[in-house]
């Protein structure tokens, strides 16, 4: 999943900021994925410019089904 | 030649009694039972220790009710000095770290043992959290976000 996430990152560079949180090592990430409710990891979350969650994703996701989130963004 | 055949005839029919009955030459059968979210919670009902081998982080973000967390790479020590004679769930997130965490208790000499069937992909129950959800609003610099929550293990 990694190889694919970092690049998309770089195809979406300047349209879609990437934040990867690990849960495990990241104090921070892992409060705001409580106060987020993900109960699960990998878990991807997509929210628009106005910081509005537009949909969100548990589990491994495809090049497709990831592109097609990112692109609904824009 | 004769003699060839007949040893031929005698291991096939070795093999035809042995291998559906799971057994193995190389190695003790360490086979285990699987049980769904309903059989866990009867289990659980029994008196049974439900036992989430992921690791700390995961677990935070949310456990079967009533589960202890013990992270797969702890398994032999902290598992020294529970009762053998108890039965115990191992769950993980799909499956993976339970069975090896059910095979490094097989081999300390527990023998009632249950797996959750996939894991908690398999999990139908509700999870408990230790902070209840909040409506999170994220702050972004003016351009959406996509944002990935991962574990390295």
């Amino acid at each position: 999943m990694k190889p694919l996430v970092e690049r998309l990152e770089k195809q979406y560079a300047g349209k879609v900021e990437f934040r990867l949180l690990n849960v495990e090592s990241d104090a921070a990430a892992n409060d705001l994925a409580s106060k987020l409710g993900v109960q699960y990891v990998p878990t991807f979350m997509f929210v628009n410019a106005n910081g509005v969650r537009a949909g969100s994703q548990v589990g491994e996701m495809t090049e497709q089904a990831l592109t097609t989130s990112l692109n609904a963004l824009n | 030649m004769r003699k060839t055949i007949v040893w031929i005839v005698v291991l096939a029919a070795l093999a035809a009694i042995m291998l559906p009955a799971g057994c193995s030459l190389l190695a003790p059968a360490t086979s285990f039972k699987q049980v769904d979210s309903q059989g866990l919670l009867d289990a659980q009902a029994k008196g049974a220790q439900i036992v989430d081998v992921r690791s700390e982080g995961e677990y935070k973000l949310g456990h079967i009710t009533g589960s202890i967390n013990v992270p797969v790479e702890t398994v032999q020590s902290a598992a020294a000095n529970w009762d053998r004679s108890g039965t115990y769930v191992i769950y993980c997130a799909s499956g993976a770290r339970s069975a090896d965490s059910v095979k490094v208790m097989q081999s300390m000499g527990f023998r009632q043992l249950l797996e959750l069937k996939g894991g908690l992909n398999g999990w139908t129950g509700k999870l408990v959290t230790e902070d209840q959800p909040a409506a999170g609003v994220i702050k972004t610099a003016g351009k959406p976000v996509m944002l990935e929550f991962y574990t390295d293990s």
